[in-house]
Formats: C-alpha cells, sequence, structure tokens
C-alpha cells in the first residue's frame, strides 16, 4: 500500500466510527440510510485518492450529493423514510468530502488543521445528536435524527449565549458529548498529523538532512572534473575538498525538544481540565496570550544593520 | 551583538494561523477533544519558534570567519572559473545551515555547488567549491554569501549576509584564425604585400600606359615615345594601425539580452583586435557614447592582446546618445601615425555635422570605415507569421534611421560595411583582410 493510503488510513477511522453509531442507532432496517452514507463515503475517498479528478465529476457529485440531503429535508416528514434515510446518509458521510484535505501532504498545514478540526466538529455534533431527544416518536428515523441534531446545535448555540451573558448554562451538548473510542481515533488523527511534521524541513518545505532521513547529495558533478576544465592544482583540490550535506549526529530530530514540550503542555492542560475545568480554560486563554505575544515580540525584534535580507 | 530577526516561514504562518481558527472552534463548542486539537498545535509551533529565537539570538555575520580563496577574477567566455569559500562558524550553533553564494544570471555552475543544505556545528568548518562557465561578457559580481539558520521544523529563519563579494572580469576571446586564410599575398610576400597599394603615395611603384583620364603631370616623359606614353604609378602605405571605435550609446541595446549590437560590436572587435594582433599589426580601442569611457593606445603583442582583453571584457552600454563627430575628434588628438579607425556602432542617430571631422581625419592619413548591422537580423525569427509581421513594422523605422546614418557616411566617403548579426565574425574577417589589401569593401 502507498504512504498516502497508509496516511489516510489513520484519519479515516474517527468518522468511520461516528457514521457507525448513526447507523446502528437509526437505520432501522433500511437500506437507504447506509446507501446515503456509502455514497458521500465512496464520493470522498475518490475525489480524495485521486480516482475522480475532473472537475464536471467532481461537481456534478457535490450537486447530487447537496441535492440528496436538501430536497428530501425541505418537504420534512412527508418526504418519507426512505428519502430522508438518504439524506441522513449522506449527511453524516460529509465529512468524507474535505477530509482529503487533513491528510494530503500536499496541502498547507492551517489547512489541514482546519479540515481535521471540521471533522472532530461534525463527528461531535453527531454524537451529540445521538444523546439530544429529537421529534416525537412515530416520525420517520431520519427526521427524529435531523430533529436532534438541529437541537443540540440550538442548545449549544443557547448555552454559549449563556455564558457570554454570565448566567449559568443550561446545557452544552456538544460540550457534554464523548465517545471514549471516538477519541481515541480522533487522538490517532491528530497524532498523524502532527507527526507528519517532525520531520526537519527548511521554510520552502525542502527536506534537511537527518540520519532517519536518505538525504540526497548536494547537486554536484554535473560535469565529471576533467583535465578540459583547466583548472589549476589549488582548485581541483578545494572542488575534491568540499563539504557535503551531513545530518546530526543525535539520535532524534532536531525539533523533538519542543514536540517533547508540547506534549507536556498538553498533559497539563488534560489534567488541570479533569480537576478544575474553569481554572484550566482561564490558563489557556492566558497561554495562549501569552504565546502570541511572544511569537509577535520574535517576529517584530528590530533589524541590525549587519543581519537580515531587509538590512 | 549584531543579529538578524526571525522570519516567519509561510509554513509557520500557516500553523499559527490554523492553530487559531481551530481554537476559535473549540471555545465555541468547550468540547475536550476540539480544544486539544489547537492546543497541541500551537503549543508545538509557539514553543518551537521561541526555542528557535533563543538559541539563534545573537545570529548573524558575527557568527562566522570567512575566506573566499582560489576564485578566479578574470574569465575568458570559452573557459571556466573557480569560486571557492571556506567557512567556520565561531558562533554557538550548532544549527541546520543552508549557505549559498549567489551567482549573475550569466554563469552556469558545471561543477561542485554554490549551495549547501547541512547540519552544521560549530567545530567543523564549512568549504563551498564550485566551477562556472559564463555565458555573457562583461563585469559581475559574486557574493556576498548568505547564510540561513533553519528552524528545523520549517516555522521560520533567520538570515546573515557575509560581505565578500567577489568581481569577475568575463573577456572575450581574441580571435587567431589563421591570417593566411583571409590576406591575400601580394609578390613581395605575405608581409609586404598588404601593406602597401598603387595610389597617392611617394614611392615609385611601376610604369603603365596613359590613360585619358591620368593626370598628365604623372606622365614619365623620359620613359615614353612617339607611339605610347606612360605614366608612373606611385605606391600608397596603408595602415597598419588600427583603432577599434565602439559605440557604447543606447542605440546598441538592439537586441534580445546577451546578444544585443553591443555583443555582436565587442564580438566583431575582439575578433579584429585577435587578427591584428596575430598580424604585428598595432591595434587600439576607443570605447565612447557621447564621452570616453576607455582608450587603449594601438599596441602589439601578447601585453596588447592581454590589456585589450580586459578592455573589452569591461564595456558596459553607456544611456546616453553617440557623438561620432567629438569621437572622431578625440580620437584624431589621441592618434600620432596613419591609422584605419574601424567604427563599429548601429549608425541609428548621428548627429551634427560629419564633413568637418571625417575630413580632419583624411587631411593626418587616417582613414574611417563603419561596421554596422542590419537591424533585422539582431532579432531571432519569429515564431509565427503574425509575429514575424509585428517585428517587421516595429523595427521599420529603426530601419529606415540607420538607412539614413548609412546614407549620410557614405556621402562623405566612409566606406561602411553592413553585415547580419549571426556573421558578426566573418563579416569582420572580411573587413580584416580589406584593411590590409585595400580592395574593394563588400
Amino acid at each position: 500500500m502507498s504512504e498516502r493510503v497508509w496516511m489516510a488510513g489513520l484519519f479515516y477511522p474517527a468518522p468511520l466510527c461516528v457514521g457507525v453509531l448513526v447507523l446502528e442507532q437509526y437505520s432501522g432496517g433500511g437500506f437507504t440510510l447506509p446507501l446515503g452514507f456509502l455514497l458521500a463515503l465512496g464520493f470522498g475517498s475518490a475525489v480524495g485518492f485521486g480516482l475522480l479528478r475532473h472537475p464536471v465529476w467532481e461537481g456534478l457529485g457535490l450537486v447530487l450529493l447537496t441535492l440528496a440531503v436538501g430536497v428530501p429535508i425541505a418537504y420534512g416528514p412527508a418526504a418519507g423514510e426512505g428519502w430522508l434515510g438518504l439524506s441522513v446518509g449522506v449527511l453524516v458521510g460529509v465529512p468524507f468530502l474535505w477530509l482529503e484535505f487533513a491528510w494530503r501532504e500536499d496541502v498547507s498545514p492551517g489547512v489541514r488543521i482546519l479540515a481535521l478540526q471540521s471533522t472532530f466538529v461534525a463527528g461531535i455534533a453527531f454524537l451529540a445528536a445521538l444523546a439530544t431527544p429529537g421529534s416525537p416518536t412515530g416520525d420517520p428515523a431520519g427526521w427524529q435524527f435531523l430533529n436532534s441534531l438541529g437541537n443540540a446545535l440550538a442548545n449549544q448555540v443557547q448555552g454559549g449565549a449563556d455564558l457570554l451573558s454570565g448566567t449559568a448554562p443550561g446545557t452544552l451538548p456538544l460540550e457534554a458529548a464523548f465517545n471514549p473510542v471516538f477519541v481515541a481515533l480522533g487522538g490517532v488523527a491528530l497524532v498523524a498529523l502532527v507527526l507528519s511534521w517532525i520531520s526537519p524541513r527548511t521554510a520552502l518545505d525542502e527536506p534537511l538532512p537527518w540520519s532517519w532521513f536518505k538525504f540526497p547529495l548536494s547537486p554536484t558533478l554535473a560535469v565529471p572534473l576533467s583535465d578540459g576544465l583547466e583548472l589549476r592544482d589549488g582548485q581541483r583540490e578545494a572542488l575534491a575538498t568540499r563539504t557535503r550535506s551531513s545530518s546530526p549526529g543525535t539520535v532524534l530530530s532536531p525539533g523533538f525538544g519542543s514536540l517533547l514540550v508540547a506534549g507536556l503542555l498538553v498533559g497539563a492542560f488534560l489534567g488541570l481540565a479533569s480537576v478544575v475545568p474553569a481554572l484550566a480554560l482561564l490558563g489557556l486563554a492566558v497561554a495562549t496570550a501569552a504565546a502570541m505575544i511572544g511569537v509577535a515580540r520574535v517576529l517584530s525584534r528590530r533589524l541590525t544593520p549587519l543581519g537580515g535580507l531587509a538590512g | 551583538m549584531a543579529s538578524s530577526r526571525v522570519v516567519l516561514s509561510p509554513l509557520g504562518w500557516s500553523v499559527i494561523v490554523g492553530g487559531m481558527g481551530a481554537l476559535l472552534i473549540g471555545l465555541v463548542t468547550l468540547n475536550l477533544l476540539l480544544l486539544i486539537l489547537p492546543i497541541s498545535v500551537l503549543a508545538l509551533a509557539t514553543t518551537e519558534l521561541l526555542a528557535f529565537d533563543w538559541t539563534t539570538r545573537d545570529f548573524g555575520p558575527s557568527w562566522f570567519r570567512w575566506q573566499r580563496f582560489e576564485n578566479s577574477s578574470q574569465v575568458r567566455i570559452d573557459g571556466v572559473g573557480s569560486m571557492a569559500i571556506d567557512l567556520e562558524m565561531v558562533g554557538p550553533g550548532p544549527i541546520y545551515a543552508e549557505v549559498f553564494d549567489p551567482q549573475p544570471d550569466g554563469f552556469e555552475v558545471v561543477l561542485g555547488s554554490p549551495r549547501l543544505l547541512t547540519w552544521w556545528s560549530a567545530s567543523s568548518p564549512v568549504r563551498l567549491a564550485y566551477v562556472y562557465r559564463p555565458r555573457q561578457r562583461g563585469q559581475f559580481r559574486v557574493g556576498p554569501t548568505i547564510v540561513i539558520a533553519h528552524d528545523p521544523l520549517g516555522f521560520g529563519f533567520r538570515t546573515a549576509k557575509l560581505e565578500n563579494r567577489w568581481e569577475v572580469l568575463v573577456t572575450p576571446a581574441l580571435s587567431v584564425q589563421e591570417a593566411s586564410t583571409v590576406v591575400p599575398l601580394g609578390p613581395r610576400g605575405p608581409s609586404e604585400a598588404f601593406r602597401r597599394r598603387v595610389g597617392a603615395g611617394t614611392e615609385f611603384h611601376s610604369l603603365r600606359e596613359y590613360q585619358s583620364s591620368d593626370d598628365v603631370r604623372k606622365i614619365a616623359w623620359r620613359r615614353s615615345g612617339l607611339d605610347k606614353i606612360y605614366v608612373r604609378e606611385q605606391e600608397e602605405e596603408a595602415h597598419p594601425e588600427i583603432l577599434i571605435l565602439l559605440d557604447t550609446s543606447r542605440d546598441m541595446r538592439l537586441g534580445p539580452p546577451g546578444k544585443e549590437a553591443l555583443e555582436q560590436a565587442v564580438e566583431g572587435g575582439a575578433v579584429l583586435a585577435g587578427q591584428a594582433i596575430r598580424g604585428h599589426d598595432r591595434v587600439g580601442l576607443l570605447v565612447f557614447s557621447d564621452r570616453v569611457s576607455e582608450f587603449v593606445p594601438p599596441q602589439r603583442g601578447s601585453e596588447g592582446a592581454l590589456v585589450l582583453t580586459e578592455a573589452f571584457g569591461r564595456i558596459r552600454l553607456a544611456p546616453t546618445p553617440f557623438d561620432l563627430a567629438q569621437a572622431l575628434t578625440l580620437a584624431q588628438e589621441r592618434l600620432t601615425v596613419p591609422t584605419t579607425i574601424v567604427l563599429f556602432s548601429t549608425l541609428l542617430s548621428l548627429s551634427g555635422p560629419l564633413e568637418g571631422p571625417v575630413g580632419a581625419l583624411r587631411t593626418r592619413g587616417h582613414r574611417l570605415v563603419a561596421v554596422c548591422p542590419q537591424v533585422g537580423t539582431l532579432f531571432p525569427p519569429a515564431a509565427d507569421p503574425v509575429a514575424a509581421r509585428t517585428l517587421q513594422f516595429a523595427l521599420a523605422p529603426v530601419q529606415r534611421q540607420v538607412d539614413l546614418g548609412v546614407e549620410r557616411l557614405r556621402a562623405v566617403g566612409v566606406p561602411v560595411l553592413t553585415y547580419a548579426a549571426p556573421e558578426v565574425r566573418e563579416a569582420t574577417l572580411e573587413l580584416h583582410a580589406w584593411t590590409r589589401s585595400w580592395g574593394e569593401l563588400g
């Protein structure tokens, strides 16, 4: 299997897990909900792995999926069990449409972070919908799920507004949504995302030499050192003794220290959040502000005349 | 201590902006998993950046000692040059370093590399060495060497410029083509044949029958009889000294970069100088636009060749118009013996009266001949008919202006040789043969 399949394999399980949980609770023996989910999963994967790269097919697929979600929802319960099941199936599989941006190495890190985060948000929202009561029994299962999802999101917004206005929030469904399997699989995806940057590289994303990576030698010896070049002995010696790329002698890559510190900071936050959640949030706000101020100071330091291209 | 600031790379910006966006989403939901992701990312990025800033806090030229060695300062256009730099890190280090010795576009590295990407600890010196082939004549500057300290994760970098610029003069190659292939031999052998011709000189050459157009003062009365009348023919001394007058005005910019009219003129001048030196003639160079840029008095031999080669290498365009009258006046002031002045110019904008300066040259025994490229041939042929017509349309007024210049020179008795730009070498060889034999100029 290729490297990108391995990479994608680390990101797929979390949204798959949520999809399976929703299917388990709402499919009710019908085939349209799994069909919708598989359609979204299949289309997203086909695009992500480059099997379906033609803009016309991509556009057509997106339009059809949008119609599959939007039209039954517009008709409400009157759309019928089958169509609403298809709609919910596609909706639950929607994260696979952008999941490729989380694992593709040619995408910028910021986009990868946001793609993974939005996949997590969708997963958490679906998990919250599973735990939130929906419409009365008797309605189609798909409609019940959509109602639950709507209620969860509405409650979250209300809770957030309460927090901002200083009153105690009633419920925060997204905050409360928790599934240990989803968290574990999400953690795997997060680690995969972060580890993919850890190999040393330049600002232009060119690999830097290090001991675990077979670094290509400098582009040299384009022409064999022949007598035809009429070089002096000193010039020949300088060429023969020029420095080649070398990697650090340490076992761990430079930059590993930062990873370790980041891991410790996350651990500390988790520890604090489990004991005093409010203090953890306060600490997070303070730490974020301090970090940003520190970075801003580093970047805004005045140039001295001797250094820097802009000098 | 002098240091440069940390520059955040696009990768670094992307991680921080993405992390902040994800944090915002996390704060809206307050879900722990959705907070962990941005915290992880931001903690990693900020820790790495702050650590990099701290470990390289004094990074700058003061971190290094450097020395250039085995560097070529003068390279022939058909040769190769060499550069070598030893760098030693006296700063704390170690760092991921990118060392780069910037090259002019006119150089092509053929061996070694001007760039090195390596892990660099303070104890080990770094040597950069490479060989390049110049593609263009002129004066070039190599360096300053740039050292970039890279943050290992690519989030940021620092840059230091090491002031070690090096000047390289790329000279044209003086032609050494066999003179015998272009010089017609006379009855007195190669050394004399091209120096003398029948003309308005003072030494007796031979007798021939009188023709109605001959001056009666040339009749050799003692040799003439009733049936035949003879006239004396005198030898005219040719001009073994050559002065190459090279126009470097803005009009010489015509043509694509690297193959402008100026470069054609330099190539032609170098060929002419080479041929003259090979034939043991004295040859000089006057580089002129509206003032003298350089003057090399006529000289011969290998030392002369060296001086001329360097002078040809230094020639560059001037942003001023060409003043031929002034150039000729200054040339005649500097020349002590009758000389053939070979003007390389586009003749695009000849201003002012020329009769006076050209007449003054003749009075002192000098001769002037002009060599001018055909404007259309300075540009490569267009790929399609539309482009070809456009180019033709654009060059038409230029060509008319050049034709006017050619006519003006010819009107004052100056021979003008026009050539197709790619054939400047052949045209110059023909011209050189002509200067030696005083035959018809093609």
